[in-house]
């Protein structure tokens, strides 16, 4: 219907007299209205096909179809349905007043026409279209990135369905990206840095789909939307097949890996992007969404900085995820979680130096389910806390046992620290309590956590790290060598003992040369730091020579003994394991 | 007789082209009532009612809506015609009011 500014509010005057038209088109001019006119219904009717006013003034009596005939024919169109109407009529009768409003005009004004009045009430109609415009973009649109929201995605993510149920060849691809580090980012740098990194990714995003997606070149195809967090979802309409929905999410990935400079602040991170096709028969938004969203969380299994398309099998893993998450809120405080304790032996000479309590659960039907499985479905659901407390007392609980039998020679218990006990403020508070009521001192506990629980939030870690130094207990940097900056940030924590991730421990037997100068070198800068170090998985007797050979005195792993519940015999079978295999080299 | 919004600026042109397109309609008017065509006739009456206010004549849409309402109570001839001239009458004393004032002639 017009060229002109797209905020300047659409008008139809339907009206058969010349002289009403050029009337009201100059009673309207102040209002700057984009007004256009139609001689009789059938015009209109055909006008409104073409182009949605904001506004449609309809004269009662004209040749032809009546304004309250007309009126019948807008409002049964769904698309025209909502237009808001102001009928215009010469007449004083009631009925004609009652017919027009019964038919859905919002309004109505009675000529002869007065400029005031005319002019308020449209400037009132067009007012309340702008607050419902502005509601509406409330609702649907992302305050902060000014994108389509959940609401507007899924609205029109059915649209395009029902456009694929009414043309089986209409195919559509739904991509769903998440921001691997964003969590970090806001945490770690604030949320105002986090807010600025999502108006770059969205602008990002926005730009790269419309300038340079041959399947949306003018950005009518294509829908991106922020439903939430650091979640984005893109809807790829009208595309050939699969292939070209991969290919843009190929080239997203490109596009989001590239560094963000936010402030001073320069941050490199990957995507992970999950894709669906329409072609798999889908009917509603959400389960395609759901899709969507677990193949993303797949692509993230899978390394992240990938996408991968959703498979079926993929819907079962999550399934059983929720089952492991369901049964898992029942097992905690029950007999079904209990602990498996580890020794740590000195390799010089054989003696349970301390003992690792690490989670065991039996499942009553699933059998056992390893604590990799587990463990991080309980810190998602911040069951770890509950978790965490319980296997901290239990571990106390049993070295004091141990003790108090005569086992004298166990320096420590080893416990496994979670991140939400790495967050938590009271937590040495917690701690030494624990270590208090079962009768221990605080340099028989040894805490360990990875270098990639630290490094999330540094700072804080090193501020706890050194309070629960400062209060006597021992600390071990656990799977060293695996994070990405173990070496320089060894100095900055307080630790008393690293242990030396598997990994390298295992290549002693392949690779000997390197690995051997490696652990080495480990060592040394351990040792002049004055922290212990203690190998893990060990597996051989080789591996236990070459260990004492590069002055690495300690050691655990499934030869030494394997993790095992605790009874009154289980020292003395772990040293007659030992002796019996006769492993030790001194 | 004068608009009554013949001193709107934003109004004068419109008025003109109002006033002058009244002695057709008259003249249609005319012809319509002489071959007894009614309901034309009431259709440019109940225009008339609707447009002659708007442009600052409220006696036309009186006069007019006069027209119209005797038309559909199928009121007399003699009533009709007496009505149809009170409208032609309001809508020639607008033609002779759209004339320049003689003062303003002067100047």
């Amino acid at each position: 219907m017009s060229d002109t500014n797209p905020s300047t509010p659409r008008v139809l005057l339907v009206d058969d007299d010349r002289s009403i038209q050029r009337l009201i088109a100059a009673f309207l001019a102040p209002l700057g209205l984009d007004l256009k006119i139609a001689n009789c219904g059938a015009e209109a009717l055909s006008m409104l096909r073409r182009q949605r006013p904001d506004l449609i003034l309809l004269d009662h009596e004209m040749p032809g179809e009546s304004g309250l005939e007309v009126l019948t024919r807008i409002r049964e169109a769904p698309e025209l349905h909502d237009v808001p109407v102001i009928f215009v009529t010469g007449s004083t009768s009631g009925d004609v007043i009652s017919q027009c409003f019964e038919r859905g005009a919002n309004d109505y004004i009675q000529k002869p026409l007065r400029r005031p009045e005319l002019i308020a009430r449209v400037r009132s109609v067009l007012e309340r279209q702008q607050m419902l415009g502005s509601l509406w973009r409330a609702a649907r649109l992302d305050g902060l990135t000014g994108l389509p929201n959940r609401l507007l995605m899924q609205e029109t993510l059915s649209a395009s369905l029902e456009h694929v149920r009414q043309n089986e060849d209409h195919r559509f691809a739904v991509l769903f990206l998440d921001f691997d580090r964003f969590k970090l980012v806001n945490d770690s740098l604030g949320h105002d840095v986090g807010d600025m990194l999502l108006r770059e990714i969205s602008q990002r995003l926005r730009e790269n789909l419309r300038t340079s997606d041959a399947i949306s070149r003018d950005g009518a195809g294509t829908t991106l939307s922020r439903i939430g967090g650091d979640e984005f979802v893109v809807l790829l309409d009208d595309i050939a097949d699969l292939a070209a929905a991969e290919a843009v999410a190929q080239r997203l990935l490109g596009v989001l890996n590239e560094p963000y400079q936010i402030g001073k602040h320069t941050i490199s991170s990957t995507a992970s992007i999950g894709v669906v096709c329409s072609h798999s028969g889908y009917t509603a938004a959400d389960e395609m969404l759901r899709d969507a969203d677990i193949a993303m969380y797949e692509a993230k299994n899978r390394g992240k900085g990938c996408f991968v398309t959703f498979d079926p099998a993929m819907q079962q893993a999550v399934i059983e995820r929720h089952e492991i998450e369901r049964d898992l809120r029942c097992a905690v405080g029950t007999d079904q979680i209990h602990l498996a304790y580890q020794p740590i032996f000195s390799l010089e000479d054989g003696t349970v130096h301390g003992v690792e309590a690490l989670a065991r659960w039996d499942h009553p039907t699933k059998g056992s389910i390893q604590p990799d499985v587990f463990i991080p479905i309980a810190e998602e659901t911040q069951l770890i806390v509950p978790l965490g407390e319980l296997i901290l007392d239990e571990a106390c609980r049993q070295l004091s046992e141990w003790l108090a039998s005569g086992h004298d020679s166990i320096e420590y218990i080893s416990v496994n620290v979670s991140r939400a006990q790495l967050k938590s403020t009271d937590f040495a508070r917690q701690v030494v309590g624990v270590v208090r009521r079962h009768g221990l001192q605080t340099r028989q506990l040894q805490l360990e956590v990875t270098e990639s629980m630290i490094m999330e939030r540094p700072d804080a870690a090193v501020e706890l790290l050194d309070e629960l130094r400062a209060a006597g207990v021992r600390l071990a940097m656990d799977d060293f060598g695996t994070g990405y900056s173990s070496l320089s940030c060894l100095h900055r924590f307080p630790f008393d003992v690293i242990k030396i991730d598997r990994s390298f421990v295992s290549k002693l037997n392949t690779e000997r040369t390197e690995f051997v100068s490696l652990i080495h070198a480990i060592v040394n800068l351990a040792y002049n730091l004055g922290m212990e170090c203690v190998a893990e998985g060990v597996e051989s007797r080789e591996q236990i020579a070459v260990l004492l050979t590069v002055d690495c005195m300690l050691g655990q792993g499934y030869l030494l003994g394997e993790p095992a519940r605790a009874n009154s015999a289980l020292m003395d079978k772990w040293r007659q394991g030992l002796a019996e295999k006769a492993m030790l080299c001194a | 007789m004068r608009s009554e919004l013949a001193d709107d600026e934003d109004m004068r042109e419109l008025i003109v082209e109002f006033v002058t397109g009244l002695p057709a309609r008259t003249a249609t008017m005319r012809n319509l009532a002489s071959t007894n065509q009614v309901e034309a006739l009431r259709a440019i009456a109940h225009q008339l009612k609707g447009a002659g206010g708007g442009y600052g004549y409220p006696l036309i849409s009186q006069t007019a809506a006069s027209l119209e309402h005797a038309i559909l109570a199928q009121a007399p001839e003699s009533v009709l015609l007496e009505r149809l001239a009170a409208l032609i009458g309001c809508c020639e004393t607008a033609v002779t009011g759209l004339a320049p004032d003689p003062g303003e002639a002067a100047h």
